[in-house]
């Protein structure tokens, strides 16, 4: 298939009908994806369809019978589908805010992983979002939040953020893209009329580029304030009430150093299957993968150090009702969660990443895939062991363990994303053309321009004709 | 404005729970079985809570006291509710308005005291169960949070008698389900803000104590320890 | 009967509801909605409340039922009831459970597919009652009316009476009590101390000091609600005085968690340890002399009118019970002995419990013997913040003629005893399963069960199922499926007792007697039947004597007797406000007479507008109340029991009868036993124990709630032990005895004597509704019963055992 693709790059490619819109004729390979559809597409659809499938059946028999059919019950009322809740809003960070502050440090490496990234965030803040409602006794009353909403209430505020940054988001991932929707309107055949319409009648004028440029650099900067409040406020769902190893005032930072630390990682795996699965090796190069996992690895260590003084803090404090929950997540029934989370979100990517014969495109894979259970863990260990024992004494119960819905439901979330994200690179380019053609054609004058800012001007003696050190 | 209140004297309560099922009498809790207790699902808005012993020379069980909504005056449940379903009146009484209710079970993880249940499944009353239904309280839906209301609906049956008789409501009127059934007199139920009142005598005793008073939640209902 | 259907119900409801969520928000009361519900169309109340009888349990507490639109929701106590004043025991909340249950039994049943099979068939009540007299009648003539064996349940007022009076006038002799709840293990040693045939009060209100003798107060008391008053009013009723009580038993039980102290002791040691404190207040001489001298009886040696010598209390108590042998054989430390006795002793009026306690039939007669006795070296019999005795009072006695046959037949010996039995005029189903097994003396031809399950509730039970087997005609007056009624023929469900006419007699702690009478608060369901007309019908069809032994034609007229009854008696009056003390006043003040009703009917119209009668004087120190047969005194050593050896002779021979006279109390040291190293105590649950309550949800809910625990059985093992045997509580175990096995879930729980393990009783019912069956274990499967030397009762307590791992 790449062979016959290599022997006719322009089939499919009508004449271009203005003139200001370059053809992407040397990255056409980033339009393959968009022109060709092969059998492993279907069967993967149909995979993911299947699984989704089964999510929505089992929601079908949660929304029938109540939530009486998960594994929940007093005192741990939260379980799964908060801690997904949680897990996929972290893992929206990728996206947003590593491109908005790449953008804005104008690290020229990013041009090829940008839209990749932005693309998650706004996925996966769908399914974040999904989570709660799921998690709701009374979706059916599910407007109630606007018609008698109070603002005192965390999750308000949960509400008016992730609005906000999921509106944010989506036009941070469309602006950077209306010049690819472009290229796909004048070149391709398929879905013109889609392209048609988001495209907004652009023509790449140097107007349209400027007033773009202006945006995209604008949002770029509002958008990351808006990202670190937003995991900051999912985490005052928890700090703001009383219970214990929830209050804590370094919740917020840990969540966005959290969030961040399982949006690379996500990034990284994402990133990594993309490569393989379209073949773009040239555009994902292990540049990329290498800085994306030094990223990692700082944030692996931020999050060792927030872990780190949220327990100790606890320990040291030494208060009865923390201290129980502390001894269940070190010693105790969550003890399994916790030192599985420890060696998956430190000591093996760290392990990997910290030398250099490892840090490979697949050494950083698997620290990604480490990091992704271990933050998903940690999720867990916030959420379940506070609850699990609450300040006053309580019958011991089954302890909480999901049942068969909130497995499926989980499964279909990861399925749906993956869904999503599958037919995104069908209708768009992952990696944003306009923007590798503005590197190639402008960037490297740009950046040695730049650069020689950074630089003192060289010494240039006033006489040529002197050697140096020779006394007049 | 009265402030209604409890007090609940350790020393004179003797465990019967009978304070227990008054209360799912009064107010249409749902019966459970094994499977729903064992998934902690079963529903006692006024819960018989035992205390392990701790110290040099601990009894077994330390004490057993009857947990009820306490009624904050400072409530963590009121302020977490995104929609307003629960609410603290000028009264006092924490209250919970069950046809609003989201189900996003916040107050029940905010809440301290772990004194707010949750609607796992419709109710069943099998047949003829549901002939006992108290048609004072409604019956509560699947998907919502329900707690103790200090039997307010009482409150509401006495004003209204006393609104009909054209007359103040008098004192001992309205009095909830558990404390009118408390078999050793272990319950005071009144209005606090009422210095003359039994109850805010009793909640300024010597031996008053407010559970997890640390917390500043700052509970209406209030213990009397044991001993002297 | 309702006049709305159970949709408009529900509609209502739901209505109501959204009211009320709404008025709550706006805090302004949908008044409108109020009026009208409680106003019907036709102007008159819809909402009204009926005074009732408390069905849970024989306690006799008042209820006020709630009754909207003809049907009960709601259940109030009946503040002007002695019993009760208002207050509502967890069951009695619970009796609206019981009355709408889906698992009570609403009509005739027969049996098919073979007794035991468990496969039921729906019969007509005429049929299964005409079954019922025609196999009565032929018993009756082909092999004599002693045949007949009636096992009487918890059910006591009208449906108990009428149920002794058939089977007097029937002509048997087998009227067997099978109370798991009410604890009348506890007469015969009030027979052997007071020479009457009752359990005791406590008038705790007054007492100045309490050490309860793993008496389970507030675990199993059998008024509840009597109890929790009498504690609350112990504990804070003086202001600026607060008594001590201290608890011994072998498991830190709910009264021993009230309690100040908790003395653990070995299973048994209640007794011992009593005399071991009397024997220090013999020493140091710290008994009331004056109750002692003046109304003790064979507390010193002394010499009969034929010249023998009989060894005294005194005496004994020196010789045998030094606190150093009471710490070998009991484990309470010397010390502690030496405490407890001066205590005791110190602060008048001071009380020992345990003589009508234990549940589960922990104590033997001579334990609660030995525990009274200190009650009177304290002189706290008939004293205020004592012991209180009840004047007897019996209603509607079977004082009739009964014909020939029936003469016959009730000189037969009973079949649920041996002569130890008959020695104490104690009933007790417990040795029913050797007669009915034996066919000795003779042969059982057919047994009712009046609301009653001895096969859970005996820890013969098994035995007594496997022999129920044997008798040919089986029947069961009860409202549930149970282990017992499962080997019936037929199953004649009662209408529940609040569908019925009943009274009940009841005393006070402080020693009123009290009836409380009790209307229909709404029609039955149109399958149910009235026991009593049941009862009547099958009368009827036996005729002659039988039938005129039931001469009331219904139930209601049966309670216009016992109103007559009252009447005539001239004494007491309808329940009112005005509590007991004042009744001494107002009666003082106006010479002795009392604001009687006029007439007949006033009275009956105040006792059904009250919900009763109470007697309510009770003057302290009437001696010939308080002890009633020779010699009128307090029995250290008993004069009754040396007659009863008089007329019944020991089977072992003669003895040391003045030994058996005596509190003689015996505990070993335990053996070292390699198989079965541990002691088992199986004690009772709170509120479970009863025939309904286990299928009642709300009480299975709550009947483990202070240990944390529900549904389930469990066995309690001490630290130590769990230690030695490498257990955590997580894991199980299989518990063996010499009896059987069972497997159940662990509880470390430091509240035992260490060595002892403990097991509640109360769940384990293999047979039951949809909230009984199936839940939990029954340790009585388990119990190796001692039985007690005196009156040949099973004792629960000190089973060998041991724990396995699994």
């Amino acid at each position: 298939m790449m062979q016959h693709v290599h022997t006719d790059p322009r089939r499919g490619l009508p004449t271009a009908p203005s003139s200001n819109i370059r053809p992407p004729i040397e990255d056409i390979k980033l339009l393959e994806p968009i022109l060709y559809t092969g059998p492993k597409f279907y069967i993967t659809v149909v995979c993911l369809l299947a699984v989704i499938a089964l999510g929505v059946f089992a929601y079908m028999t949660q929304y029938r019978e109540g939530l009486g059919v998960t594994g929940l019950g007093r005192p741990v009322y939260w379980g799964f589908y908060i801690t997904n809740f949680v897990f996929f809003i972290g893992i929206s960070h990728a996206g947003t805010l590593i491109s908005a502050i790449l953008r804005i440090v104008g690290a020229e490496w990013r041009r090829t992983i940008t839209r990749s990234a932005e693309v998650i965030t706004v996925m996966v803040i769908l399914f974040g979002v999904g989570n709660i409602l799921i998690d709701l006794g009374r979706p059916d009353r599910m407007l109630n939040v606007v018609l008698f909403g109070k603002l005192r209430s965390p999750l308000l505020w949960d509400v008016c953020s992730i609005t906000v940054y999921l509106t944010m988001s989506t036009t941070y991932l469309y602006l950077p893209l209306i010049p690819d929707i472009a290229i796909l309107r004048d070149y391709t055949t398929k879905h013109r009329w889609l392209y048609r319409m988001l495209a907004l009648g652009w023509t790449g004028t140097p107007r349209q580029h400027r007033v773009l440029e202006l945006l995209i650099s604008v949002m770029a900067i509002v958008v990351i304030p808006v990202a670190v409040s937003v995991h900051t406020v999912v985490s005052f769902v928890f700090a703001m009430t009383i219970q214990p190893m929830w209050h804590s005032a370094i919740f917020g930072p840990y969540f966005v150093v959290g969030a961040i630390f399982s949006g690379i990682a996500a990034l990284i795996v994402a990133m990594a299957l993309i490569r393989w699965v379209y073949d773009l090796g040239d555009y994902l190069k292990d540049l990329h993968f290498n800085n994306l996992s030094l990223m990692l690895l700082v944030m692996c260590f931020a999050w060792f150090y927030f872990t780190g003084s949220e327990f100790l803090t606890t320990f040291y404090g030494n208060e009865p009702a923390h201290m129980g929950i502390f001894w269940m997540k070190i010693s105790g029934p969550y003890a399994p969660h916790f030192w599985v989370m420890v060696a998956t979100c430190f000591v093996i990517p760290v392990a990997i990443l910290c030398n250099k014969r490892t840090r490979t495109i697949l050494g950083a894979v698997i620290a990604s895939i480490c990091v992704n259970i271990g933050m998903y863990l940690e999720r867990f260990i916030i959420v379940v062991p506070s609850l699990s024992q609450p300040r006053l004494p309580h019958a011991e119960s089954i302890p909480y363990s999901p049942t068969w819905v909130e497995w499926s439901i989980l499964a279909a979330c990861f399925a749906a994303f993956t869904l999503l994200y599958v037919l995104f690179t069908k209708l768009f380019p992952i990696v944003s053309i306009w923007e590798v053609q503005e590197g190639r054609e402008n960037s490297i004058a740009e950046v040695t321009a730049r650069l020689k800012t950074y630089l003192p001007e060289p010494y240039v003696p006033e006489d040529k004709e002197q050697p140096i050190g020779a006394t007049p | 404005m009265a402030k209604w209140g409890m007090v609940i004297d350790l020393d004179r309560c003797t465990a019967c729970q009978g304070c227990v099922t008054a209360c799912q009498a009064e107010n249409n809790l749902p019966p459970t079985g094994a499977v729903e207790a064992d998934r902690g699902r079963n529903y006692t808005w006024m819960e018989m809570i035992p205390f392990s012993g701790e110290g040099e020379h601990p009894k077994p069980i330390e004490r057993l006291l009857p947990r009820p909504c306490l009624h904050c005056d400072n409530p963590p449940c009121v302020k977490v509710c995104p929609v307003g379903a629960t609410f603290k009146n000028e009264e006092g009484i924490v209250g919970q308005i069950f046809s609003r209710c989201i189900g996003c079970r916040y107050c029940t993880t905010a809440c301290p005291y772990t004194a707010r249940y949750f609607n796992w499944s419709t109710p069943k009353w099998p047949a003829p169960m549901s002939d006992h239904l108290n048609p004072d309280v409604s019956i509560r839906p699947k998907g919502v949070v329900e707690k103790c209301t200090l039997c307010h609906h009482r409150l509401q049956n006495a004003r209204d008698q006393a609104r009909a008789e054209n007359r103040p409501l008098r004192s001992g009127e309205y009095v909830t389900a558990c404390a009118e059934a408390c078999p050793a007199g272990a319950m005071v139920f009144g209005d606090m803000s009422n210095p003359e009142s039994e109850v805010s005598k009793l909640a300024h005793s010597r031996r008053a104590f407010k559970l997890l008073e640390d917390l500043g939640t700052d509970p209406k209902v209030i213990y009397l320890r044991e001993g002297d | 009967m309702k006049d709305w259907t159970d949709l408009n119900r529900r509609e209502f409801l739901t209505a109501l509801g959204a009211a009320y969520g709404s008025a709550a928000y706006t805090l302004a009361a949908p008044q409108s909605k109020f009026i009208e519900y409680t106003i019907g169309e036709d102007g008159a109340p819809r909402e009204r409340f009926v005074n009732a009888l408390c069905t849970m349990c024989p306690g006799g507490c008042g209820l006020k039922m709630r009754v909207v639109h003809g049907c009960a929701v709601g259940v109030r106590g009946n503040k002007d009831h002695p019993v009760n004043r208002g207050g509502l025991c967890s069951r009695a909340s619970a009796v609206l459970q019981d009355l709408y249950n889906p698992d009570r039994l609403r009509q005739p049943l027969r049996c098919v597919g073979g007794r035991g099979s468990g496969r039921w068939e729906p019969v007509d009540w005429d049929e299964a009652l005409n079954t019922v007299a025609d196999r009565l009648g032929e018993i009756r003539r082909a092999t004599g009316p002693q045949g007949l064996c009636v096992v009487a349940g918890r059910d006591r007022g009208l449906a108990r009476t009428m149920w002794r009076r058939f089977t007097r006038a029937y002509g048997s002799p087998n009227f067997v009590d099978a109370f798991p709840d009410d604890n009348l293990d506890v007469l015969p040693a009030a027979l052997a101390t007071h020479g009457v045939r009752q359990r005791f009060g406590y008038d705790l209100a007054g007492a100045g000091y309490v050490i309860s003798f793993n008496s389970a107060w507030l675990d199993a008391h059998w008024s509840s609600e009597q109890a929790a008053r009498a504690f609350g009013e112990f504990r804070r009723g003086r202001p600026g005085f607060r008594p001590k009580w201290v608890d011994v038993g072998p498991r830190h039980s709910l009264t021993a968690t009230k309690s100040d102290e908790w003395v653990p002791i070995r299973p048994g040691g209640e007794g011992t340890l009593a005399l071991g404190i009397a024997h220090v207040m013999l020493r140091e001489g710290l008994y009331d002399r004056d109750f002692v001298e003046r109304r003790g009886y064979g507390f010193e040696d002394w010499t009969d009118s034929a010249g023998v010598a009989h060894l005294g209390f005194r005496r004994t108590v020196l010789r045998d019970f030094a606190p150093a042998r009471v710490q070998s054989a009991t484990g309470v430390p010397e010390g502690t002995i030496f405490r407890l006795a001066r205590e005791f002793s110190q602060n008048r009026p001071a009380v020992a419990l345990g003589f009508d306690g234990g549940g589960c039939g922990t104590q033997a007669t001579y334990d609660r013997m030995a525990i009274h006795c200190l009650n009177a070296l304290a002189g706290s019999i008939d004293a205020p913040g004592g012991v209180t005795v009840f004047s007897a009072l019996s209603l509607l006695d079977d004082d009739f003629d009964v014909d020939a046959a029936s003469d016959r037949g009730l000189v037969a010996p009973p079949l649920d005893g041996p002569v130890a039995r008959r020695r104490l005029r104690h009933h007790s189903v417990d040795t029913l399963a050797d007669a009915v097994q034996s066919g000795r003396p003779y042969a059982a031809q057919a047994l009712f069960l009046v609301d009653a399950d001895p096969v859970f509730a005996m820890a013969e039970g098994a035995r007594l199922g496997a022999a129920l087997a044997s008798i040919p005609f089986v029947v069961a007056f009860s409202s549930y499926h149970n282990d017992s009624n499962r080997h019936a023929d037929l199953i004649l469900p009662p209408t529940h007792g609040l569908h019925r006419w009943d009274f009940n007699v009841a005393h006070t702690l402080k020693g009123h007697t009290v009836v409380t009478v009790s209307q229909p608060v709404m029609p039955a369901p149109a399958m149910a039947r009235d026991p009593y007309d049941c009862l009547k019908t099958i009368a009827g069809r036996l005729g002659g004597g039988i039938e005129r032994a039931l001469p009331w034609s219904d139930a209601e007229e049966a309670v216009g007797a016992v109103c007559t009854e009252l009447f005539e008696s001239g004494k007491g009056a309808a329940f009112g406000p005005a509590n007991e003390e004042n009744w001494a006043q107002l009666l003082e003040s106006r010479g002795w007479r009392a604001p009687f009703a006029e007439n007949y009917e006033d009275f009956k119209r105040d006792v059904l507008a009250g919900g009763g009668w109470i007697d309510p004087i009770y003057f302290h120190r009437e001696w010939d109340r308080v002890f009633r047969s020779p010699p009128q005194r307090f029995a250290f050593s008993s004069a009754y029991l040396a007659r009863s050896f008089e007329a019944f002779p020991p089977a072992d021979g003669e003895g040391d009868r003045d030994r058996r006279c005596l509190p003689d109390c015996r505990i070993e040291k335990p053996k070292e036993d390699a198989t079965y190293p541990l002691e088992l105590y199986v004690y009772e649950l709170p509120n479970l124990v009863s025939v309904s309550s286990p299928n009642l949800p709300w009480l299975n809910d709550i009947a483990g709630a202070y240990m944390f625990e529900n549904w389930r059985t469990w066995v309690e093992i001490h630290p130590e032990t769990a230690e030695h045997i490498g257990l955590s509580s997580q894991d199980r175990v299989e518990v063996g005895t010499p009896r059987g096995k069972m497997v159940l879930p662990v509880k470390i729980y430091a509240g035992l004597m260490p060595g002892v393990i403990a097991i509640p009783f109360g769940f384990g019912h293999k047979t039951g509704g949809r909230w009984c069956a199936g839940v939990g274990e029954n340790p009585a499967d388990l119990v190796d019963s001692r039985k007690d030397p005196l009156t040949g009762t099973s004792l629960w307590t000190s089973t060998r055992a041991s724990v396995r791992k699994v």
